[in-house]
């Protein structure tokens, strides 16, 4: 938490809320909310990214 | 032209109504976005305009449009404000939340928005003033003070200039009620904010919003301009914070507007006097502000014909954490705690059972099962040891930890405390560090353990006590609520009982 991947692309912040806590775990990616995070999701976002 | 109704809300696009709502579209649909209906279970929603009224579908996903258009869909609810988590509620301020086009002033007035507006400005500012007053609002940001006794101080304060300003930092974990709201309805949080600076002689307003609601921002921005002639001569503008939580606190939030850094101020004097810029000041929650419309359009005294002892009216409860009907619940005050987790809830979402629920927010108690019978009220909670807060109602089921939770929240107050006063500055540290010799000591093998555990637990309870007598606001005063109730209700969790341990050891 609180850094970013050495190639600059990703940098990880916490944040305690973003109202999504009925769906949670939640995250906010570049101003666009996802909900229900498992790892299958992250591996998504991570590719997302990457493109 | 087929007509559909798909929710725009942070937490349905979280759950992929853009994907959704786009697959509509290259359908051939009109697709209306709304706001959330509030049961995310089933989202996202699609609600299919048919003769007969809206259909409902949910969830549906991007590939399947074309059996929701042709009614096949597993997932058919039919009419969705007939489900009996809907038709059970009592939603007086959020009426219109899910059903209309959130930035339409036509669906607005089509559904009886600014009827408030209008009624109050048929009466002198004090008969408003007095209509608040008997409604028996009270802040839904957490306080429970009188609204309409906190107007009538602004409108007896002397000066030519006053502000309205709107607590939309909604900080405490486990709420959403104020984004849905301002996502969902903002006309109606505008129309709340026009009739306070009506009543009291305010000229502007600020709603004051955090930076993790960019949808919240962004549809506040767009219906302030859409409205601005309609609550003329009142004006209003958007302030966005910083991610900062002791900013939901009315006076640090203040000092936020002005340009300051956001640190708590000594009271008195009160915001109502000496407020923003010095000036006197209306300072409420959106769900306060919200709830004025309905008082003003129907009336006080049916607004005060629910709820329960002092706390009169609804109150929009938030189902959140490991609950299977996670969601928003607008329901008259005195539903017990029971009621809410298990029959409206439906229990956990992981199907274990239910060991503790926290109520208000990360400054709320934890309270296990045996008080389930709680009613939902500003006095019987606080007489329980906790408080209902914002009315964040998050659920955790057997597999919690609760010295873990506790250490949670007491982090959380360092992490966010202002620093301005020494209890919660160092108390919350020092409170975390004697969280984790407790921890540690628990999971030890050693002999001695039980007298560390002892010992720590002792001036743990002294510390929670100076934090909350000595602290400025509620930060450091209400952190010791979660701390304590799980000492109190939680004892086996930081190894206070042998026996369970030895158990768990074997």
């Amino acid at each position: 938490m609180g850094q970013t991947r050495s190639d600059g692309q990703v940098t990880l912040e916490a944040v305690y809320c973003l109202g999504l806590c009925a769906i949670g775990p939640s995250a906010l990616v570049d101003g666009v909310p996802m909900a229900r995070l498992d790892l299958a999701k992250l591996d998504h976002i991570v590719e997302r990214i990457a493109a | 032209m087929r007509r559909v109704f798909i929710s725009g809300d942070m937490a349905s696009v979280a759950l992929g109504a853009d994907e959704v709502a786009d697959a509509f579209l290259r359908a051939g649909c009109e697709v209306i976005r709304t706001g959330s209906r509030g049961l995310f279970r089933i989202e996202p929603l699609v609600e299919v305009e048919t003769p007969d009224g809206r259909v409902g579908f949910g969830p549906v996903g991007p590939e399947n449009v074309a059996a929701v258009l042709d009614g096949t869909h597993p997932t058919k609810l039919g009419d969705v404000g007939a489900l009996p988590f809907f038709a059970s509620q009592q939603r007086f301020t959020f009426a219109r939340c899910g059903v209309i086009d959130p930035l339409s002033l036509f669906n607005y007035e089509a559904q009886g928005g600014w009827r408030g507006l209008a009624a109050a400005r048929a009466l002198a500012p004090s008969e408003v003033v007095r209509q608040v007053k008997e409604s028996g609002l009270r802040g839904r940001g957490g306080a429970g003070f009188p609204t309409g006794i906190k107007w009538q101080t602004v409108l007896d304060a002397a000066g030519p200039e006053k502000f309205i300003v709107c607590n939309a930092d909604e900080g405490d974990s486990g709420t959403f009620a104020d984004r849905m709201l301002m996502e969902g309805d903002p006309f109606c949080l505008i129309e709340g904010m026009a009739i306070a600076g009506y009543a009291v002689g305010a000229g502007h307003g600020y709603v004051y919003i955090r930076s993790e609601y960019p949808f919240a921002v962004r549809v506040m921005r767009e219906a302030i301009e859409r409205s601005a002639e309609i609550v003329a001569p009142f004006t209003l503008e958007v302030r966005v914070g910083a991610g900062v939580y002791v900013c939901g606190e009315e006076t640090a939030l203040l000092d936020s507007i002005e340009g300051k850094r956001g640190q708590v101020r000594a009271k008195p004097p009160l915001p109502a006097h000496v407020g923003l810029f010095g000036k006197p000041t209306v300072i409420n929650n959106v769900l306060s502000l919200a709830a004025v419309p309905f008082i003003l359009a129907e009336g006080a005294e049916a607004y005060a014909a629910q709820g329960f002892g002092r706390s009169r009216g609804t109150m929009p409860v938030q189902l959140a954490g490991n609950i299977l009907n996670g969601g928003l619940y607008e329901i008259g005050f005195g539903v017990t705690l029971g009621e809410l987790v298990n029959d409206i809830g439906g229990g956990t979402e992981s199907g274990r059972s239910v060991r503790a629920v926290q109520v208000g927010g990360p400054l709320g108690a934890y309270f296990p099962p045996s008080m389930f019978h709680l009613p939902f009220d500003y006095e019987a909670f606080a007489a329980a040891g906790g408080l209902i807060g914002h009315a964040g109602v998050t659920v955790f089921d057997d597999t919690v930890d609760m010295a873990r939770m506790a250490r949670f929240a007491i982090e959380f107050c360092a992490v966010e405390s202002c620093g301005k006063c020494t209890p919660c500055r160092i108390g919350s540290t020092r409170g975390v560090e004697l969280v984790d010799r407790i921890i540690t000591a628990r999971d030890s093998p050693a002999v001695a353990r039980t007298a560390t555990i002892a010992r720590e637990t002792t001036i743990l309870r002294d510390l929670c006590d100076t934090m909350k007598y000595g602290s400025l606001c509620a930060l450091g005063g209400f952190t010791p609520y979660p701390v304590l109730s799980a000492l109190d209700y939680f004892p086996e969790d930081f190894g206070n009982l042998a026996e369970p341990l030895a158990q768990a050891a074997e």
